[in-house]
């Protein structure tokens, strides 16, 4: 098995489309620093003018912790497209180069083979996720320092203290893993289905976009269906940054999507070790 | 021993029958070709073998084990290529054969993997990216993928399509080393001559179903043959001809052709006969043997 993740982390590897990701992040969270480097001050006064006459805030806010945050917030959108883009092609995209037949008929059960490629997706996932998190968290705090993190909320102001920051950015990060694989599950299990790469990353994308939408808005009718949409759960990460830590429903969310990583993972498996393969 | 045996195969998709019962069995070290139009169940057959479809019932046995409860022994000792030879182009030659040795079960060195690249001609280019290959090399490629991890059974889809006449040669002694080394070889082709030139035995299908199997020799022999005879006095040699065995659906052609049907065996004794009687014989042809068997079953059935 470990033979067989080596060679679908090599094959991940080699593919100049598995880098897009990781320049992307880059160029996104540098331009972002460069930003808050040049217009930052002006910006968060902006942002916390309608503070200024209820809260006197001292010292400098705008540092490496802050502009992770904001950096965070602004990929939330890009970085499952970012992943799909891989994930949704490692059994599409073999099914539909011809090489998904070269090795299906190997010793190897499709079982092995399906999870092998889950797990190098997994890892290239972890590997988009860690890379984020270094280029927001350490390069900001490298460029700006550290310090105290104040996160504003639609009606409300959180300070959080320097000493805190790293382990809250830790569990942030992990959640953010988890929603991250729950994409790449998701894409992977409709690349079991398709025979081309394009299907599993446009349904994907179309899937979180329309319930992005339906999230957002405020229809009475759509508050019954938001608690089993993964894309509602999907931001829970931001809940790490507000006080009182609302263990109980950061718990809910994780466990929510938990169920639908193994959901996703079981119904891609199922298909791939019973359909003909016939490309 | 029989190196595989297929007893009373049935796949069906949806309301069609892809494999109608078949059922056949190849000997340990022969070449064994397979024949049939487009649609006739050979590529479904095949993939069958190498568990990449699901039948729906009957019974695969590879070297006398069952195929799906032996799948890993038996399928490390099968090499294959299976309609056209795909790799991952944006990688070299010698990492695909990396990553196919990984995926064989067995430890594959870069030693054998240097073997098998000279072996197949493809010396001097095994670094470059498969995406720069022409067919005939990708097609080379898929050789040395087949043979890379030294199975004993190879199964070979239509390997020859695409191949320019020197390539068709060359894929030809290869088959032939196989079988010298012992290997048995399953061959798919639609080229009549090349089964006939390398296979042993053969099997013909149509809608699933077998219309004919055996050795090739023997269906060749048994088969009869349009055998066309220019001659240089019709007339007396039609007279010869109608008094003799040989007188099948005897016709006249033109002003010096005639046509007869026989088996191959004899058309010898028919030109003895025509010299010895003082009648030139200015040409002697008939279309391929193999040509002719598989014509004949395959026009049969397909109007039936």
């Amino acid at each position: 098995m470990l033979r067989l993740i080596k060679v679908e982390l090599f094959k991940i590897a080699a593919r100049p489309r598995s880098y897009i990701g990781i320049l992307a992040i880059t160029v996104i969270v540098l331009l972002i620093h460069m930003a808050m480097l040049a217009d930052g001050k002006s910006f968060l006064s902006f942002i916390f003018s309608t503070f200024s006459q209820t809260f006197d805030i001292q010292g400098n806010i705008l540092n490496g912790n802050l502009i992770a945050f904001i950096v965070l917030q602004m990929l939330v959108m890009q970085m499952p497209l970012l992943i799909a883009f891989v994930t949704g092609d490692i059994i599409s995209g073999e099914a539909a180069d011809g090489t998904l037949r070269l090795i299906a008929g190997r010793p190897f059960s499709r079982t092995r083979i399906y999870f092998a490629k889950y797990t190098a997706s997994a890892i290239y996932t972890a590997i988009l996720t860690i890379w984020l998190g270094l280029m927001a968290l350490l390069l900001g705090r490298i460029l700006f320092g550290s310090g105290d993190m104040i996160v504003l909320k639609s009606d409300s102001l959180t300070v959080i203290r320097s000493a805190d920051v790293l382990w809250r950015y830790m569990v942030a990060f992990g959640i953010a893993f988890l929603s991250l694989l729950l994409i790449a599950s998701f894409s992977f299990c409709i690349s079991a289905f398709s025979n081309n790469s394009i299907t599993p990353i446009i349904i994907c994308m179309g899937t979180i976009i329309v319930f992005t939408i339906i999230g957002t808005l405020d229809i009475p009718f759509f508050d019954y269906i938001k608690p089993f949409l993964f894309t509602t759960h999907m931001i829970v990460w931001r809940d790490m940054f507000y006080d009182p830590l609302q263990w109980q429903d950061i718990i809910i969310s994780v466990s929510i999507i938990m169920f639908y990583i193994i959901l996703f993972t079981g119904i891609g498996w199922y298909h791939f070790k019973t359909k003909d393969i016939l490309i | 021993m029989k190196a595989l045996e297929v007893n009373n195969i049935v796949k069906t998709y949806q309301h069609f029958n892809a494999l109608d019962g078949l059922s056949f069995s190849i000997r340990k070290g022969e070449v064994y070709g397979l024949l049939g139009p487009n649609g006739a169940g050979k590529s479904t057959l095949l993939r069958c073998l190498l568990t990449l479809i699901k039948y729906d019932s009957g019974s695969i046995k590879i070297f006398d084990k069952e195929l799906l409860h032996h799948r890993k022994s038996i399928l490390q000792n099968v090499g294959y290529l299976i309609e056209k030879p795909d790799f991952y182009g944006y990688l070299s030659a010698n990492k695909n054969l990396e990553i196919m040795g990984a995926y064989s079960g067995k430890m594959i060195s870069a030693k054998r993997i240097e073997e098998v690249i000279e072996k197949v001609g493809l010396k001097g280019r095994e670094k470059d990216k498969v995406k720069t290959y022409s067919h005939g090399m990708k097609q080379r490629l898929g050789l040395a993928q087949v043979i890379l991890h030294n199975p004993d059974l190879i199964i070979l889809d239509e390997p020859n399509t695409g191949l320019d006449p020197s390539g068709i040669v060359d894929l030809r002694n290869f088959i032939n080393q196989l079988k010298a080394e012992g290997k048995t070889v399953l061959l798919s082709s639609h080229v009549l001559n090349e089964i006939e030139l390398i296979a042993d035995s053969m099997i013909i299908l149509n809608k699933g179903k077998a219309l004919v199997q055996g050795s090739v020799q023997e269906l060749l022999d048994e088969n009869e043959l349009h055998v066309k005879i220019e001659v240089s006095n019709l007339e007396n040699a039609i007279n010869i001809l109608s008094n003799t065995a040989c007188n099948n659906h005897l016709r006249t052609i033109s002003s010096n052709m005639l046509e007869l049907t026989m088996q191959k065996k004899d058309i010898a004794g028919i030109n003895r006969i025509l010299v010895e009687k003082g009648i030139d014989i200015l040409s002697l042809n008939y279309k391929k043997p193999l040509e002719e068997l598989y014509m004949n079953l395959t026009k049969t059935n397909i109007h039936a």
